[in-house]
């Protein structure tokens, strides 16, 4: 080859693969040199692991991004984050829910995304589920992003059902209504076996989905409570006579949901679809189904975890890059959250067949029933209370309209 | 020679030795307050400064990240006292004093008693029953917390061993609150008992060698000499062990966390919840103060009460 | 002054005799004592056991396959706090808090005591009035004054407010009281200040006080729990006994991973109670005496 065509030829290459060099290190520069991110949240429960998991193999593909994650029940994290967040100690990403919203930006502790963090995410409506992408936005802003939706769902334990004669084509005979339900609940409790453990410890959820379904809500326009009404009373009675009345339940207050299901002696269990990998990983054999409708409307308790970039006192642009790629990164691998038990809000996520084989797909059909927490300021006033209520009214301590009265009470003083 | 007056002895000192002892009462008295000085800063920033504050705070409406918070007179007072769920910890930490300080009054007392003999193994003894006052009150409730389960707890275990069925503490509000005073005085009984000894020490041993020639046995000794000789240390355990059960907390926190249905839930954790958890930090402040003087009232109703004698 | 000692105060009474008395008094001691330890070996056991054998009835006590899974987990976790880290926390706490209580209350215990001053009574008396109040009420404005100044999740925050508390000021006072005059007296007279004196002369007599102190600051420096559930939110500012309760809440059903926690929470204070534990009697009994 003559010397200088070869000349040219060397001398293009080194400039086309010095110039690639040289975009390659602008764009690491721009993600900076080992920083920390605080990431909270209140996973506690084993979907709790999963995330865990996540963490660490985010944290192996970034080397230069540090997550510390800290996780605290949620009535413990929003104590700590409404605490630190004016203190200057906010943790630079979190996750909660949508519900949270009016409390929260009540006391200017949530930053807004921009359209510019939108894009650097790689977010558009057209790639989530409505309910969680439309979660994200409070009075015309968006404070947040969504990761998944979770749902309240009955779980039913296989060899009690097949063992009650419940058991048909080889898929359980699953209760749709309330009449359904206490005839399996009926089947279901002989010797040492239950028909449900109604999983009271816990912040009364199972109840919201039961009173929406009777009709009622749990505040009024004003966000004053309502928790009080007909419909609520009837439908913690209801609660109440499985125990009292119909004897389908253990006495006393059952410690902790998975605990009690993983017995391996309560026939069904009615509680958010996060508890999945615990019974998965104990080996049980269960099935996922809707929650039946108990009262005259089918509604299913469900809601939406999202991430949120906390107000700090001394904002960090390349932390909230850092927070971004972190977010972003999360969402695009929330197939792998799924094994949390929740449903991803990524629709294309949800078509694919890794996701329909998890327990929870069957989920998705109730996608027009689902019903949110309702975002108000006193909701989390509603959540740190409600556990006590519900207790006494399970010691006979008080009958349903008198703890549900004092406990509607009890939010409306609260001068929030 | 007698002096026919009385003389002042800074009369009797020549000026320039008063001018001496006056230069030596100022360098002590600055001496005082360089020595006093460092633990009063101490004492006005994280004592007497707080306090006014939170006094200050519980007469006004003020809210994290407010600027400004407005007077609002007793406003804050009314909204702790007409709390039902106020006065349900008042209740639940009144029924937690009465029951725990009889326990950690006569149980260490005993305890004394019987240690305070010559006996073999004594200071294995008593340092067993001290032992659990060098834990933190996390781990003495997890210990009870764990002992105590009614699924996998050795002491629910052997019960229904033995054909008995109790029930589970956790949801029986009046065994929950047994539970922590189960727990506490484990906990604190080994303290008192070490004060009681201290007690019993100081009490001369003649008094035992004249009651028993008198003809009194053991258990005369000990109403007759004991017992009467060790009142200023009784008076002093009681007055500490109330004020502080009137201040318990962690226990409940950890074991029951207020629970079952508010039926162990203290003053100190309504408090702590009101101001950190509802964030109402005025109203907070407000029910500090009143559990302060609720106190106050009762040691001094006390003071009046026991004090009487306290000769040797 | 007097001083809680066994052994002469033992020589002091009739010579041993092992009665049936004796005898039956011991065994009983000894059946109590290990009641009493019981629930500590119980927790210690549970933190070896996997966790099948933890919810395996009937109770068995010792572990078939002991495994240090547990202590691996509730020593790294980062889920929560992690208890390695809340040691070293509540260490360095604990020891700050002492050694400052220490020196405050000790000059500030011998100035009321020894030194006369304008103000001495209105000092004392607002010192011993401040015992009355109950520290619950400085819960929430200390959080606020701390917030203000930045100084959340920090060691001042931890350390500081505890070296306003009287008891230490009103026993080193006591102590001071009681020692003669005669050395100090001797000291003035060749000519010493009223600091020398009570560097040179007084300190040396109170070691046992301090001593006490010292003993009784740590110990409740390290156990307390409820300022230090407050003024930290991060995991890694926590001192042990708040730690461990997140602990409890993190991982509630894992009990094995709990009760290791609280195992290597309770072994260092429990190894040195066995170490020097004539002394920490003595020092806790001489913080109750009136002399």
């Amino acid at each position: 080859m003559p010397r200088r065509r070869f000349l040219r030829i060397f001398g293009a290459s080194t400039a086309a693969v010095a110039g690639g060099l040289w975009r390659t290190a602008r764009r690491s520069a721009a993600v900076p040199a080992n920083l920390t991110l605080a990431f909270w949240n209140g996973l506690t429960g084993p979907d709790g692991r999963v995330m865990e998991g996540i963490v660490a193999d985010f944290m192996s593909q970034h080397p230069t991004i540090k997550i510390e994650q800290q996780q605290l029940p949620w009535t413990d994290f929003h104590t700590k984050m409404l605490m630190s967040i004016p203190a200057g100690q906010a943790p630079d990403v979190a996750i909660m829910h949508t519900y949270e919203k009016p409390r929260y930006v009540q006391s200017g502790a949530l930053t807004e995304f921009s359209d510019a963090d939108l894009q650097a995410l790689g977010f558009q409506q057209k790639d989530f589920a409505p309910r969680a992408w439309d979660g994200g936005i409070y009075q015309g802003k968006r404070y947040s992003v969504p990761l998944d939706i979770h749902a309240m769902c009955l779980y039913i334990n296989n060899p009690l059902f097949k063992s009650a004669n419940l058991w048909v084509d080889n898929e359980p005979k699953a209760p749709r209504n309330q009449a359904e339900f206490l005839a399996a609940c009926q089947a279901l409790t002989k010797g040492d076996h239950w028909g449900v453990a109604w999983l009271q410890r816990g912040v009364g959820w199972a109840f919201q989905m039961l009173l929406w379904q009777n009709g009622g809500d749990m505040f009024d326009a004003q966000g004053e409570p309502t928790l009080d009404s007909p419909a609520a009373i009837e439908a913690m009675q209801f609660i109440q006579d499985l125990n009292k009345k119909y004897h389908v339940t253990p006495e006393g207050i059952t410690g902790n949901p998975a605990e009690a299901f993983q017995t391996g002696k309560i026939g069904m269990a009615v509680h958010g679809d996060w508890l999945t990998p615990a019974f998965v990983a104990a080996n049980m054999d269960f099935t996922v189904v809707p929650a039946p409708t108990f009262f005259k409307q089918r509604a299913v308790w469900a809601g939406s975890h999202q991430f949120y970039l906390p107000v700090q006192r001394r904002p960090d642009s390349a932390k909230r890059e850092a927070a971004l790629v972190f977010i972003k990164w999360i969402s695009e691998h929330s197939l792998a959250w799924a094994q949390g038990g929740h449903i991803p809000a990524r629709t294309a996520l949800t078509a694919t067949p890794g996701f329909r084989a998890r327990k929870q797909a069957v989920l998705l059909t109730d996608g027009s029933y689902w019903h949110f927490m309702p975002a108000v300021p006193k909701i989390l006033v509603e959540e740190s209370l409600i556990t006590a209520a519900q207790e006494q009214i399970f010691l006979g301590r008080a009958t349903p309209k008198e703890a549900l009265r004092s406990l509607n009470d009890q939010i409306k003083r609260a001068r929030i | 020679m007698t002096p026919s007056v009385i003389v002042r002895p800074i009369d009797a000192v020549p000026p320039a030795a008063r001018r001496a002892m006056i230069a030596v009462q100022r360098r002590e008295a600055w001496s005082a307050y360089a020595l006093l000085a460092p633990y009063l800063v101490a004492f006005l920033a994280f004592m007497v400064v707080p306090s006014s504050y939170g006094l200050f705070l519980s007469f006004t409406d003020f809210r994290l990240g407010i600027a400004h918070p407005h007077w609002t007179g007793l406003s804050n007072f009314a909204y702790v006292l007409t709390d039902p769920l106020f006065r349900t910890t008042v209740t639940n930490t009144i029924v937690f004093v009465l029951e725990s300080t009889p326990a950690l009054i006569v149980i260490p007392l005993a305890l004394a008693v019987v240690l305070n003999q010559r006996l073999p193994f004594r200071a294995f003894f008593r340092g067993a029953f001290f032992l659990p006052f060098t834990l933190s009150v996390t781990v003495v409730s997890i210990c009870w917390w764990w002992l105590l389960d009614p699924n996998f707890g050795p002491v629910y275990f052997y019960l229904k061993e033995l054909g008995l069925h109790p029930r589970s503490w956790i949801s029986t509000p009046a065994l929950a609150m047994a539970a922590v005073v189960i727990a506490t005085v484990w906990w604190t009984a080994g303290y008192n008992m070490v004060l009681f000894l201290a007690g019993l020490q100081e009490i001369p041993f003649h008094l035992y060698e004249a009651a028993r020639i008198d003809g009194a046995g053991g258990w005369r000794q000990f109403w007759t000499v004991t017992l009467p000789l060790l009142r200023p240390t009784t008076l002093f355990v009681i007055v500490i062990q109330l004020i502080a059960s009137f201040q318990v907390f962690g226990q409940v926190y950890v074991m029951t966390n207020g629970g079952p249905g508010n039926g162990t839930r203290t003053v100190i954790q309504y408090v702590y919840e009101t101001a950190f958890v509802q964030l109402q930090m005025s109203e907070g402040a407000a029910a500090a103060w009143v559990l302060f003087v609720m106190i106050l009232a009762f040691s001094l109703a006390q003071f009046k009460l026991l004090s009487g004698h306290t000769e040797y | 002054m007097a001083v809680l000692e066994f052994e002469k105060a033992g020589l002091r009474r009739a010579p041993a005799r092992f009665s049936m008395g004796a005898i039956l008094a011991v065994l009983s001691l000894a059946a109590l004592a290990a009641a009493w330890l019981l629930p500590l070996a119980w927790i210690a056991v549970t933190s070896l056991k996997p966790a099948p054998e933890i919810i395996r009835l009937p109770i068995r006590w010792l572990p078939a396959h002991p495994t240090a899974h547990n202590f691996a987990v509730a020593l790294t976790t980062n889920r929560t706090a992690p208890i390695s880290r809340a040691f070293l926390n509540s260490t360095i706490v604990a020891v700050s808090e002492t050694l400052l209580t220490l020196a405050l209350d000790t000059m500030a215990g011998y100035a009321l005591a020894r030194l006369e001053f304008p103000g001495r009574r209105l000092a004392f008396g607002v010192v011993v009035a401040s015992i009355m109040v109950p520290f619950q009420v400085t819960l929430v404005p200390l959080y606020l004054m701390f917030q203000q100044a930045g100084w959340l999740n920090t060691y001042q925050a931890l350390v500081l407010p505890g070296l306003s508390r009287a008891f230490g000021v009103f026993l080193m006072r006591q102590f001071f009281l009681t020692l003669p005059r005669d050395l100090s007296d001797a000291a003035r007279i060749d000519g010493a200040g009223p600091l020398t004196v009570f560097t040179r002369v007084a300190l040396p007599l109170v070691r046992p006080a301090l001593a006490a102190l010292g003993i009784f600051t740590f110990l409740r420096s390290w156990n307390e729990f409820t300022w230090p559930l407050i003024a930290t939110s991060r995991n890694d500012m926590m001192t042990l006994p708040v730690a461990l309760s997140r602990l409890l809440g993190s991982f509630f059903v894992e009990y094995g991973i709990v009760m290791a926690g609280a195992t290597v929470a309770a072994l260092p204070l429990i190894i040195v109670f066995f170490v020097a534990q004539r002394q920490i009697i003595q020092g806790v009994a001489l913080t109750g005496m009136k002399d």
